[in-house]
């Protein structure tokens, strides 16, 4: 074979990858318009708010915690405030083989709170799955909500959660998840325009036309009987989250989403963290591709435009490598100006199309969600989303070569890895005192109105002097 | 032109190109990195962690903001009564007070006594009034809260909310275009509306519905004989089902408390649910069932008279309550939500909830100890638009 040949193979392999790259993208793009446009055309997102407060289930807290001493009294102590009924109220407090305070912290808010059972695990496997596993056994709720040590549900949380199993379709229940160290560090505020984008858009979206919103793991419930159906949790997966969701979608069981069930998350602040974070999340998530997808293609149960859109959920870890291909035949057709087998003029005006249009869909989706929240002002930090951009595609491109490799060399792969957090001190400059607006005086009055958006937003009035 | 001259066309075209495009790129940072040095170190404060959900939030709001503005100077009025400037408010105080007909309000009243005006009053501001609330025909306010009773007379609308801790009536054609509440009752008639409606005990039209036994205490309908199990037990109820109509094979369970039928389910003879039941289509469930568990429809859900619901209805398009169903749980449906005459809603463990995506109608002789609520409106509608709507919704089903 002469360089001539060689030549003509290799661009044509490149025009090949580069269209496929681009008819991937695309079709992701257009997902992503599609379903921004659809959220900013609801006039009243579908929920069941109006039925909060009026059906309470009996349900149990899961709130599984290893070596979370700087948070573990913040997440106890708030789900203890809380507005639900404390005869229907159990909060499991799962310490994790912790090497730290978090046991005793546990225990002695134990022995002032009935509502809260400790669960100490010193031995076993270890990670939040086989945690979620061991309280499950010892659950007597009909409903499991589950919180990570590092959120802050307010008071209204539970019943919030628990309204949408009325539905017996239900099988589990997503809330929406705020960073509040946004300040801390641009990554941090970077995350929460993505967060925003993510729930405020594609969950609410989702949800809305009857597709499957992804139970996240935290800030949301399951039901137990959906739990047992499915086979309980799995945890040999990284993402047990996603597993649990697909696993329910496939026999039939719908996810619920409540936009207006917000809780405060602390996002990495720092670029390696946040690597290992999405790492972690990209290995789990394409096993779940690999163990799950041809169970959502054949599944009974979901409709053509649910296993269309799970597909694009579960193989969306994907993309960054075939983005990252795509660069490259480029960068090939670009110094192979001669070899082209198709005209120039359609590669570029695919390749600016995409640019002009397709590229800027998850950036019009974070704008929009800005929009939606009422925060114009942090969405000015979009430009700068490209960081965040360059450094998710190379963290996921490197977790999905390790998944490979050690799939096809039989390695046992990565274990769970815990999120590192950045609080030490308490919630919200170190007030520890469990109250999210730090006044906690009981006297304030709330106001929860929908505006003409359509978007329900509660504030607080001054308390009176 | 020379090649070369081309060249050096395209090269400063080029040129400029890429300084327009490095200029665009220069202002988004820029306008970003300005955004960041503005954000910078300030924490995320829109969640209000201590919100608990209240159905009287917005009496209960208005009455501490009344609280706080009592406590400012005063000064004397002519007619006795007094006033206060809060900024570019004015409010007047003073005992019970009658306004005649036509009167014009701008000010925030509070009244320490009784309330009334004459008809077609234009009342601009809040209303609060330490006793009872008497509102006269057609009268247009924005909102009212009383320690006592309020009556809106025929015809009155109210832009905002109405809250009461006594009884509240709405006359025929009163419209309370957001949440009307009271700690006692509400009674609403024939053509009233409101965004949605609390108390604990709301009864629509005659009260004569009132003193019905609670659902839970009859036992005539669990006694029936006839009805056919779902999802079937047995041998025997699989052969009744058929009978019934209904295809047993369409039956698969989702979970040990739950199946689900695939297909539209519209069996001829009552039925019985024993476990929680999610119908994929239309959902028929014919007079004198008892449903002992929450039943879902992923399109129109139609509950037969007289039958018995002792958990949750769902339904993700509209739902049909026919005449004297009694309920104990939580009724919701995504689009609209007919009440037939003589629905009662009630249970031992709490208040009860009726949710419309869109429009909630009720018939006369409803009784609901909890809440009625819509996207659009709750409205109370007479028997022809009621026979209407049933056709409609006939059509609805007929067309899936």
């Amino acid at each position: 074979m002469g360089m001539a040949d060689f030549m003509a193979i290799l661009t044509l392999t490149a025009e090949i990858i580069l269209g496929f790259t681009i008819f991937v993208l695309t079709l992701y793009a257009i997902r992503h318009y599609g379903m921004t446009l659809y959220r900013l055309s609801l006039r009243r997102p579908r929920d069941k708010n109006e039925l909060v407060g009026f059906r309470m289930p009996r349900i149990s807290v899961l709130v599984p915690m290893h070596n979370e001493e700087g948070v573990a009294g913040d997440v106890l102590r708030a789900l203890t405030e809380c507005d639900y009924d404390k005869d229907k109220l159990e909060i499991l407090a799962i310490n994790d083989r912790s090497t730290d305070r978090t046991g005793q912290i546990i225990d002695e808010l134990a022995a002032r709170h009935p509502v809260i059972k400790p669960i100490h695990r010193a031995a076993g496997k270890g990670g939040k799955g086989a945690a979620l596993i061991d309280a499950t056994k010892q659950a007597t709720g009909e409903i499991l909500l589950m919180f990570d040590a590092d959120y802050f549900p307010g008071r209204a949380m539970l019943q919030m959660l628990a309204a949408p199993f009325c539905d017996p379709e239900i099988g589990a229940v997503m809330g929406r998840v705020v960073p509040h160290n946004t300040g801390n560090s641009l990554l941090s505020a970077l995350l929460g325009l993505e967060r925003a984008a993510g729930y405020q858009i594609g969950q609410q979206a989702r949800y809305n036309l009857g597709l499957t919103p992804q139970f996240g793991g935290t800030v949301g419930g399951v039901r137990v009987s959906a739990l047992r159906a499915v086979g309980g949790w799995n945890a040999n997966s990284l993402t047990e989250d996603t597993d649990l969701t697909f696993r329910m979608a496939v026999r039939g069981w719908k996810i619920g989403y409540v936009n207006r069930a917000e809780c405060y998350e602390e996002a990495p602040e720092s670029w390696a963290v946040r690597e290992r974070q999405i790492m972690r999340w990209a290995m789990g998530h394409t096993d779940c591709l690999h163990r799950l997808g041809g169970q959502v293609f054949f599944s009974r149960f979901m409709s053509k435009f649910e296993k269309m859109d799970a597909l694009f959920v579960l193989y969306c870890y994907w993309t960054a490598p075939i983005l990252v291909l795509g660069w490259l035949a480029s960068l090939v057709l670009l110094f192979t100006p001669q070899a082209h087998h198709v005209p120039e003029f359609s590669v570029a005006l695919a390749f600016v199309g995409y640019q002009l249009f397709g590229s800027q869909a998850t950036f019009f989706e974070m704008g929009a969600a800005a929009v939606l929240d009422g925060k114009n002002r942090p969405a000015d930090l979009i430009p700068l989303n490209l960081f965040n951009f360059f450094a998710s595609t190379g963290a996921i491109c490197k977790a999905l070569y390790g998944y490979y490799t050690d799939r096809i060399f039989g390695a046992p792969g990565p274990g769970w890895d815990k999120t590192k957090r950045f609080r030490e001190n308490g919630f919200r400059n170190g007030n520890g005192n469990g109250n999210g607006n730090g006044n906690g005086n009981g006297n304030g009055v709330h106001l929860y109105t929908q505006g003409t958006n359509g978007i329900y937003t509660c504030r607080l009035e001054e308390p009176r002097p | 032109m020379p090649a070369g001259g081309t060249a050096s066309v395209i090269a400063w075209m080029f040129l400029l190109f890429t300084a327009t495009m490095g200029g665009m790129l220069y202002l988004h940072f820029f306008f970003a990195h300005r955004c960041w040095r503005r954000v910078r170190g300030v924490e995320a404060e829109d969640i209000d962690s201590n919100y608990v959900r209240r159905e009287d939030y917005f009496g209960q709001s208005f009455r501490a903001k009344l609280h706080s503005w009592m406590e400012l100077p005063t000064t004397a009025l002519p007619d006795g009564m007094r006033a206060i400037q809060h900024g570019s408010e004015r409010i007047e105080l003073g005992p019970g007070r009658s306004l005649a007909d036509r009167s014009k309000s701008d000010d925030v009243l509070v009244i320490e006594g009784d309330f009334s005006c004459g008809s077609f009053c234009q009342l601009g501001r809040e209303i609060y009034a330490q006793r009872n609330v008497v509102i006269g025909q057609a009268t247009e306010c924005q909102a009212i809260a009383a320690d006592g009773d309020i009556s809106l007379g025929p015809d009155v609308q109210v832009s905002r909310w109405v809250d009461c801790w006594g009884t509240l009536r709405l006359a025929k054609g009163s419209i309370v275009h957001s949440r009307a509440s009271s700690r006692t009752a509400a009674h609403l008639e024939l053509g009233a509306q409101a965004l949605s409606v609390f108390a604990p005990e709301i009864i629509i039209g005659a009260v004569a519905h009132l003193h019905v036994p609670p659902v839970m205490e009859s036992s005539a309908a669990e006694s029936s004989p006839e009805r056919v199990a779902i999802p079937p037990d047995s041998d025997d109820s699989r052969e009744a089902l058929k009978k019934a109509g209904v295809d047993p094979e369409k039956f698969r369970s989702l979970s040990a408390d739950c199946w689900i039928y695939q297909g539209s389910l519209r069996p001829t003879s009552a039925v019985r649910v024993t476990s929680h039941l999610v119908v994929r289509g239309d959902c028929d469930i014919p007079a004198g069932s008892l449903l002992e568990h929450d039943v879902k429809a992923s399109r129109n859900l139609r509950i037969g008279a007289d039958s018995e619901c002792q958990a949750n209805l769902i339904a993700e398009k509209s739902l049909s309550v026919g005449a004297r169903v009694r309920f104990s749980g939580v009724i919701h449906a995504n689009e609209e939500i007919l009440l037939g005459p003589e629905v009662r809603g009630e249970s031992g463990s709490g208040p009860v909830a009726v949710d419309a995506g869109s429009w909630l109608y009720v018939e006369e002789g409803v009784s609901v100890h909890g809440k009625l609520s819509s996207g659009e409106r709750v409205r109370v509608v007479d028997t022809a638009f009621a026979e209407s709507w049933r056709k409609k919704f006939e059509s609805w089903r007929d067309r899936s």
